[in-house]
């Protein structure tokens, strides 16, 4: 049981350092469902698309968060399911 | 003399000087005639470029216009086409071994070949009203007879459980009514055949999203009813909080009084809530759930289930998370309660007890009855699609809940004992993956997954009489599209 909650508190200590894209997403504004994933393709494709919803000035790696968040989240894609969801 | 000498050459000077004043006008003229033609040159090509850009003008308002009308032909396409339609699939192959108390094996069986369909639909018919359906068929291959089992009139079972027939059943369809959105604490009222099956975190080792309201732990199958749900984002972020109540055995259908058994109702209060920075995404669920008149249900036998044989609670608390450093993991505990009501009934012809109750075999017997279960999983997401995962749940003797019709051949999660589970999935493109996993099922206890009769421990002496272990290897292929 402890290794178990030594390896979790590992887990939540690895990802502090990381921002997720759920909430990169959420301070630039940028809902996922307004665009299905191969038009969020198509924004990471090109500066000036990023620009216009503030991505470019993110790191490589904040990128690459938000883009994986987004085109799993986008208007195709699996959505959750829930009653008065 | 020297007066006509400064004559002649005040003269000279003079024309020379007229001389030199002629020449530099002609300069001037000459550079003024070049500036006017360079001038020229400007306005005509201005003119021209004018004129081209006119014609661009011309042809960009006639494309917008062609564009215009294109768009409102999809627009009008988008408008009426009212029902969305989506596509779920799985193709599955398992191979069940048993073994019962006495250690012997029955004949094994052939490799049982399956295939789920489920057609999706979602309509969004106004702001604040939504439509979502799921039509779905589960069948066994080659077989198309129709299925005379008693599991067959069991309704939360309904294209949820393998049946012998290619028969579409209606597994959801409900309204989603956004009662007063712009109020302080929304309210959205959930009617109709609900979300209730694939539940939290079912859908980790499915490597989807999550697909139905309750813990699978707590519940899992088709199910009619009433759900209120309340947002308190206001109040907490990301919370909300439901109150449910359906009826799964209604014996009353059709308006006769000529039944003298209650239907059974369900009642449930559930408080979702999720925190920010935990994986992509995440779920706290706590729950209380009441079943009251709890209904026998043991069709098959003549009459006997025509009695309530009492009130069963379940509560319980779940943690998931999706996605943390690849990771996906979760923590279910439930406890359930059974109250007996000391009705009972014979099911001796079934090889059960003459006076069998809600987990009882004993007549009069009101006591309660506790359970409780776990269940712990977590799934590794490799970056080249790969992904690999393990469960464990462990039920004690009197853990019982209403995991009546789960995606799950063995309904591992209503286990008496203990159930380990792990598999390896490969996801082929973002719409589908194939996974080949391996169950193995120890029962401590009789009667996983029944309400009925006095949960035993399984001991040798049982002999073929009941199943100690069950072991399946199966491979899927999962189609969500």
């Amino acid at each position: 049981m402890k290794k178990i909650i030594v390896f979790v508190s590992l887990l939540f200590a690895i990802n502090s350092f990381a921002t997720d894209g759920k909430t990169l997403a959420k301070q630039l504004g940028i809902g996922a469902s307004s665009k299905a994933s191969s038009q969020w393709e198509r924004v990471f494709k090109k500066t000036k698309k990023m620009k216009k919803f503030g991505i470019d000035t993110l790191s490589d790696a904040d990128k690459a968060e938000l883009k994986k968040y987004l085109i799993s989240h986008a208007a195709d894609s699996d959505t959750p399911e829930a009653a008065g969801m | 003399m020297k007066k006509n000498s400064i004559l002649i050459s005040i003269a000279t000077a003079a024309i020379l000087s007229s001389s030199a004043c002629g020449s530099d006008l002609d300069a001037r003229i000459a550079k003024l005639e070049q500036m006017v033609l360079a001038q020229q040159q400007i306005i005509n090509d201005l003119k021209k470029d004018s004129l081209q850009k006119k014609e661009m003008t011309d042809t960009l308002e006639s494309d917008f216009e062609e564009l215009d009308e294109r768009l409102e032909t999809v627009e009008t396409k988008s408008l009426t086409d009212k029902i969305q339609l989506g596509l779920g699939m799985r193709v599955e192959a398992n191979s069940v071994n048993t073994t019962y108390a006495d250690g012997s094996n029955p004949a094994v069986e052939d490799t049982i070949w399956r295939t789920k369909l489920n057609i999706n639909m979602k309509a969004k018919i106004d702001e604040n009203l939504k439509f979502t359906g799921r039509l779905s068929s589960y069948k066994n291959w080659g077989d198309s007879n129709t299925d005379t089992s008693a599991y067959a009139t069991i309704d939360s079972r309904q294209g949820r459980t393998p049946d012998n027939s290619s028969a579409i059943y209606l597994e959801r369809a409900y309204l989603d009514w956004s009662m007063n959105p712009k109020s302080y604490i929304p309210v959205t009222m959930t009617l109709g055949r609900q979300p209730s099956s694939d539940g939290p975190s079912y859908q980790i080792k499915e490597g989807m999203t999550r697909k139905g309201t309750y813990d699978a732990l707590a519940f899992d199958g088709a199910a009619d009813g009433i759900v209120f749900t309340a947002n308190l984002n206001k109040m907490i972020q990301s919370t909300s909080a439901r109150i449910a109540y359906g009826t799964p055995s209604n014996t009353s259908n059709n308006g006769s009084a000529t039944s003298t058994v209650e239907d059974t109702k369900v009642t449930g209060i559930f408080v979702d809530t999720s925190f920010d920075g935990i994986g992509s995404d995440n779920l706290v669920q706590v729950y209380h759930v009441m079943a009251k008149d709890f209904n026998a249900d043991s069709s098959g036998v003549s009459g006997a289930n025509d009695i309530n044989v009492g009130d069963f609670d379940v509560s319980g608390l779940m943690f998931e998370v999706s996605d943390l450093n690849n990771f996906d993991f979760f923590v279910h505990y439930a406890r359930s309660l059974a109250k007996p009501n000391g009705k009972t009934m014979d099911m001796s012809t079934m090889g059960g007890s003459p006076t069998t109750g809600l987990l009882t075999s004993s007549a009069n017997d009101t006591d309660d009855k506790s359970g409780h279960a776990i269940w712990l999983g977590a799934r590794y997401n490799f970056v080249n699609d790969w992904s690999v995962g393990a469960e464990y749940n462990k039920g004690s003797q009197n853990w019982f809940s209403f995991t009546y019709a789960p995606n799950d051949p063995l309904n591992k999660l209503s286990t008496r004992g203990t159930a380990t589970e792990v598999y390896v999935s490969k996801a082929i493109n973002k719409y589908a993956n194939i996974r080949l996993g391996y169950v193995d099922i120890d029962y401590d206890y009789t009667g996983s997954g029944q309400h009925l009769g006095t949960p035993m421990a399984i001991t040798s002496a049982l002999g073929t009489n009941v199943i100690k272990e069950k072991q399946n290897t199966y491979l899927t292929f999962n189609v969500l599209f």
